[in-house]
């Protein structure tokens, strides 16, 4: 409805020409009125266009264009046709022209800000959350409000009884409806939440241009709220202008650097007055002291008292030195620099090690919350590097203290001052520790290769080129150092220290102790499984005598830091809106599976880590060919005389044509990812299909699961990166399938064949003889070209459980060398397993296995059987059924007597007092694994026999 | 006996590489190596008159029970690195199948991966030649390259 009179009132104000537009925009298309609208705003002064704002506002059709100043809706969305920008002055002149009008109505907003304020510093949070209602009713919506709600949320922890804030969210779009605006101001908030990446996600959001202008500018708020230059902050103040005239005020506040405030009175004032409704930055500072890191959550949470001048003083050193040097929106201007230098209390290394007051204001409370924690001072170090070109001077004890009241330093160091400081440090340690914080950052190749050279020196000269050793005598006083060693030495890392790391053997027995280490010292059960699936599988790749020659490969560090920099946000997102939602029980969620589907085709299709880089580089161009087709035909020169002859050789010349276009159609069509341009790819980037769609739900469930248990989605890469193997996997079977195909194809010797009928017999013989041997050479290196399409066991352990059972003898018979049970097995009926099943398993054949031949008959029957029973209703089972024959002595009584355990009894020390064997520890298992059940132990028919199961997830 | 380093994997490729050196420098003791770790002690070991050096190796040589090696696109860098540490000045051909080179996460075509080696990675190779299989030009191309040296 428009108020017509009132309408014509206002239009009455303007001048003939403006009205006559005015109406033309109020007659016109969207895209007409957009096009008028656009070339009016840069022609009207401040008070003109509010006039015309005024008057427009008022004709409902045009609501698109102008938004409310004072919202009675949250503005979360992209609501608004976005016009074009104007210069800043412009901007400026505007919001001055409406602090004016609106001032009145201002300063009695400002009042309640004051006393809302109040509130929450006495953590009053009832009277706060009655007040933001209240607010909210008079004043309207504004991300100022919203995260005022976001903050009381956080420091109340989530006491849902506040339901003016909670209302104010739910309006907002979250936590239950996945807004980005909204939810990326709740992850901001949270304490367990990795602000940086959560902060490089926000500010590399997609730019799709005027289509989300608004939604980037607002997520950036909590995170940097900083403009570059006037014509960025132009279209900040346009996009908060959209959400309400206080985000326009307070991002002018926060950027005065880009303008002069003199030449805008109005709005000088009104951001003095709303500095005035703050309290003071102790007060604020002393709200996070409960928490257990409370400069971490006073920075995580300063967003919500931007109105406060101490506040924004605070975090300008933050915002630009706790963060990538080299991100787009930061620049190091010499104001920023002299302002910077001003606030930062001391000059050089050794003092920002040791002094309690890093910064030069006189608040104590943040002093102490500064000195206590880690940002200011990563901030400094950053600061400092960057401002003395890396000229400083540490020594290694003052270095390694400085690393345990640091953080993020990898992810925020610029590397070339870092390498300056490198170079001028004393000890190899010293510098080490540098390299590593600048390996983990750099693609520069010759950084990693310092960092593995000085490594591997400090190990050769000092700890017997043993890791562990170096890595323990770390975490004796300095265990950020040591924690950093250890998750930086993955596979790939180890196999380039070249110099201590021999074998791959070598290679998975020093992540093995690495992840024990790390077991022991976090107490988390997860890296001792870890570490002994490591060991298993190699035990098992000992057993099998294979030559594992994969050369499918995927770079697990970068595309690691791709699901960090690309997923970690939205599927933190996805699973905070299910919690809130109580949706985490169902497990299911369809964008958890599209973020997992995107995850697998990057990890398909990256040129640089993906599957895609290393069939290209390592496969396809040239050794392919070079194995299936140049080393083939080479038996022509061993055939020398057969092939002299004239028809044995145009046949041979014929069927090498075609074995050739053959050999290079699978090159062309085959070793590619599916794509349009490659229909026929073997790797299909997708998870369509039945195989694949139980792979990505179990991964979602995973996903889920990991979630509810943690609260925190740090280990998704990990989960992600070896679901990934699985659904990859899939493709690497059925390549090997069609491999298998084009035996009938690739070995057609037909025509060769033929020259039988009409030679004389040496030259037919020659040609049987010649035919055998190609027919040989093929085959082999079909067989050898399969070995290429697996997926590598050290990134991802799979077990067949022929193999393990080989394996279990095999270690069992180090003790007992005359036991020597059958384990051959058909391949064609073996089962192989994916996943952490292995240490368990390994763990009950070991017990069971060990029993035997400990107290079993010599050279007596054992029988291994496994089979998997499929049950409609829930998920498939492995059943392993071991018996082993009972020695002539003794009766059944006896042995059934000796099984006996009481499941219900005490099992807890089954690993201290039973050494390597004991059906309790069968019972321990069941009781620490929920998917392990023994079925049956007992004595039958001169046999022991021993049943369990394991539920797979697909 | 000047010695050739022959740094490759391909069992095809390097039969074609020490058939060359065989026809075309024959007065070179050729050694080889088939992954870095082999590729770096070599290289400590011994000083070469050149140095035949493919990108993508395997970390470890591939033995039978051993485990899986490290697949390593850009292992061939790590030898040049090695050297450039050593202070050694062995003269390095670069050989590869692939047509552009990965340096410090971009790619390169072999016409500028000379040059950017250098300019990143202040490592110094004589040439990149392009490697194809069944072809003889990059014979021609590596016959030229060892004139120049």
């Amino acid at each position: 409805m428009i108020n017509t009179a009132k309408f014509h009132h206002e239009l009455k104000k303007l001048n003939v020409d403006t009205r006559n537009k005015v109406r033309a925009i109020c007659s016109s298309s969207d895209k007409v009125a957009v096009k008028v609208f656009n070339r009016l705003r840069k022609n009207l002064n401040s008070k003109e266009l509010f006039q015309v704002e005024m008057t427009l506002s008022l004709y409902n059709d045009r609501g698109k264009i102008i938004p409310e100043h004072f919202p009675t809706q949250p503005q979360t969305h992209e609501n608004f046709i976005r016009l074009c920008s104007l210069p800043l002055k412009n901007y400026l002149q505007h919001i001055n022209h409406l602090t004016k009008h609106y001032e009145e109505k201002l300063l009695i907003f400002f009042k309640q800000i004051e006393e809302l304020n109040s509130h929450i510093i006495k953590q009053d949070f009832s009277s706060s959350e009655r007040l933001i209602s209240e607010i909210f009713q008079n004043y309207g919506y504004s991300h100022f409000l919203l995260r005022k709600c976001v903050l009381i949320k956080q420091l109340s922890q989530d006491d849902t009884s506040l339901k003016g804030v909670y209302n104010l969210i739910d309006l907002s779009g979250g936590a239950k409806k996945n807004n980005l605006i909204v939810n990326s101001l709740l992850h901001c908030f949270q304490e367990e939440q990795d602000y940086l990446s959560l902060k490089k996600s926000i500010m590399g959001l997609r730019d799709n241009g005027d289509a989300n202008k608004f939604r980037r500018d607002l997520t950036r708020l909590p995170f940097h709220p900083h403009a570059k230059n006037a014509e960025e902050l132009s279209q900040l103040v346009q996009s908060n202008l959209q959400s309400s005239l206080i985000d326009a005020i307070i991002i002018t506040k926060i950027n005065t650097n880009l303008f002069e405030s003199s030449d805008y009175p109005h709005l000088f004032k009104i951001n003095g007055k709303l500095n005035e409704t703050s309290p003071d930055i102790n007060s604020i500072a002393s709200t996070v002291f409960p928490f257990e890191d409370p400069e971490e959550v006073f920075f995580k949470q300063s967003s919500a008292w931007y109105e406060s001048d101490e506040i924004l003083e605070y975090r300008t050193l933050p915002d630009y030195f706790y963060d990538s040097p080299d991100s787009s929106y930061i620049e190091y201007t010499d104001t920023l620099i002299q302002k910077l230098s001003n606030r930062i209390g001391c000059n050089n290394l050794p003092d920002l090690v040791s002094t309690d007051k890093l910064t030069s204001h006189h608040f104590q409370q943040l002093h102490e919350i500064e000195a206590n924690g880690t940002i200011t001072r990563s901030s400094i170090l950053n600061f400092l590097l960057y401002t003395k070109e890396g000229n400083l001077f540490i020594t290694e004890l003052d270095l390694f203290t400085l690393m345990t009241k640091t953080s993020d330093l990898a992810r925020t160091i610029n590397i070339q001052k870092a390498k300056t400081l490198a170079a001028m440090l004393p000890s190899d340690l010293s510098k080490l520790v540098i390299y590593l914080l600048i390996a983990k950052k750099s693609s520069n190749e010759r950084d990693r290769f310092s960092l593995r050279r000085t490594l591997q020196r400090i190990l050769i000269n000092d700890y017997q080129s043993e890791l562990l050793s170096l890595v323990e005598y770390l975490a004796e006083n300095y265990l950020p150092i040591a924690d950093f060693i250890y998750a930086v030495s993955n596979e790939a890392f180890l196999a380039q220290l070249s110099h201590i790391v021999k074998s791959p053997k070598q290679m998975i027995e020093i992540r093995a102790e690495l992840h024990n280490w790390k077991g022991l010292q976090t107490g988390e059960q997860y890296y001792i499984n870890r570490a002994r699936s490591l060991l298993i599988d190699h035990q098992i790749s000992i057993v099998r005598g294979e030559i594992d020659d994969h050369r499918i490969y995927v770079d697990i560090t970068r595309f690691s830091e791709w699901v960090y920099d690309n997923m970690a946000h939205e599927l933190n997102a996805v699973l905070t809106m299910m919690k809130n939602n109580n949706e985490l029980e169902q497990k299911d969620n369809p964008q958890i599976y599209a973020l997992v589907e995107k995850c697998f085709y990057e990890f398909c299709t990256n040129s640089f880590f993906g599957i895609a880089s290393y069939l290209g580089r390592r496969i396809r161009h040239g050794t392919f060919r070079g194995h299936l087709y140049s080393s083939v035909i080479k038996i022509e020169k061993r055939h020398q005389k057969l092939l002299q002859d004239p028809v044995m050789s145009s046949r041979w010349e014929s069927w090498k044509n075609q074995y050739e276009e053959k050999v290079q159609n699978i090159i062309n069509n085959k070793l590619h990812v599916k794509s349009n341009i490659m229909p026929d790819g073997f790797l299909i980037p997708n998870t369509a299909g039945l195989e694949k769609n139980e792979i990505i739900a179990a991964c979602v469930h995973g996903l889920v699961e990991d979630f509810t248990a943690q609260g925190h989605t740090h280990n998704s890469s990990q989960l992600i990166s070896e679901y990934c193997w699985r659904l990859a996997e899939v493709d690497l079977r059925s390549i090997n399938s069609y491999f298998k195909g084009q035996k009938t194809s690739l070995l057609d010797f037909s025509e060769l064949s033929s020259i039988t009928f009409d030679h004389d017999e040496e030259i037919v013989c020659a040609g049987k003889d010649f035919t055998r041997e190609l027919h040989s050479i093929i085959s082999d290196k079909i067989t050898s070209i399969s070995s290429w399409f697996k997926r590598p066991h050290s990134v991802s352990p799979k077990i067949s459980l022929g193999y393990l059972y080989k394996a279990v003898v095999s270690e069992v018979q180090q003790t007992f060398e005359q036991f020597s049970p059958d384990t051959t097995f058909e391949e064609n009926k073996d089962i192989e397993l994916i996943g952490g099943a292995h240490h368990v398993l390994y763990d009950a054949l070991y017990v069971i296995v060990y029993n035997a031949a400990k107290h079993g008959k010599q050279n007596g029957k054992v029988t291994y059987d496994y089979f998997i029973v499929h049950d409609k209703d829930s998920s498939p089972i492995l059943k392993v059924i071991i018996d082993s024959e009972i020695k002539d002595s003794e009766t059944e009584l006896y042995i059934s007597d000796r099984l006996k355990v009481s499941p219900t009894g005490n099992i807890e020390d089954a690993q201290v007092f039973e050494n390597r064997s004991g059906i309790k520890k069968l019972y321990h298992l069941q009781k620490y694994d929920d998917k392990f059940k023994i079925n049956k132990i007992a004595c039958e028919n001169r046999f022991v026999k021993i049943e369990f199961t394991y539920s797979l997830e697909y | 006996m000047e010695k050739l380093l022959i740094i490759e994997d391909d069992e095809h490729k390097i039969e074609r590489l020490k058939t060359f050196a065989q026809k075309h420098l024959p007065e070179k003791e050729v050694f080889l190596a088939t992954s870095l770790v082999t590729a770096i002690e070599n290289i400590n070991k011994y000083e070469f008159s050149l140095i035949f050096v493919d990108m993508g190796i395997p970390s470890h040589p591939i033995e039978a029970g051993s485990g899986s090696p490290v697949s390593l696109l850009t292992g061939g860098i790590e030898v040049l690195l090695e050297l450039s540490e050593l202070q050694r000045t062995d003269p390095c051909i670069i050989i590869t199948q692939y047509p552009d080179i990965e340096i410090s996460g971009q790619f390169y075509p072999l016409s500028q991966a000379t040059q950017q080696l250098y300019d990143k990675l202040e490592c110094k190779v004589e040439t990149c030649v392009h490697y194809i299989e069944d072809s003889s030009e990059w014979e021609e191309e590596l016959k030229k390259a060892i004139q120049k040296i």
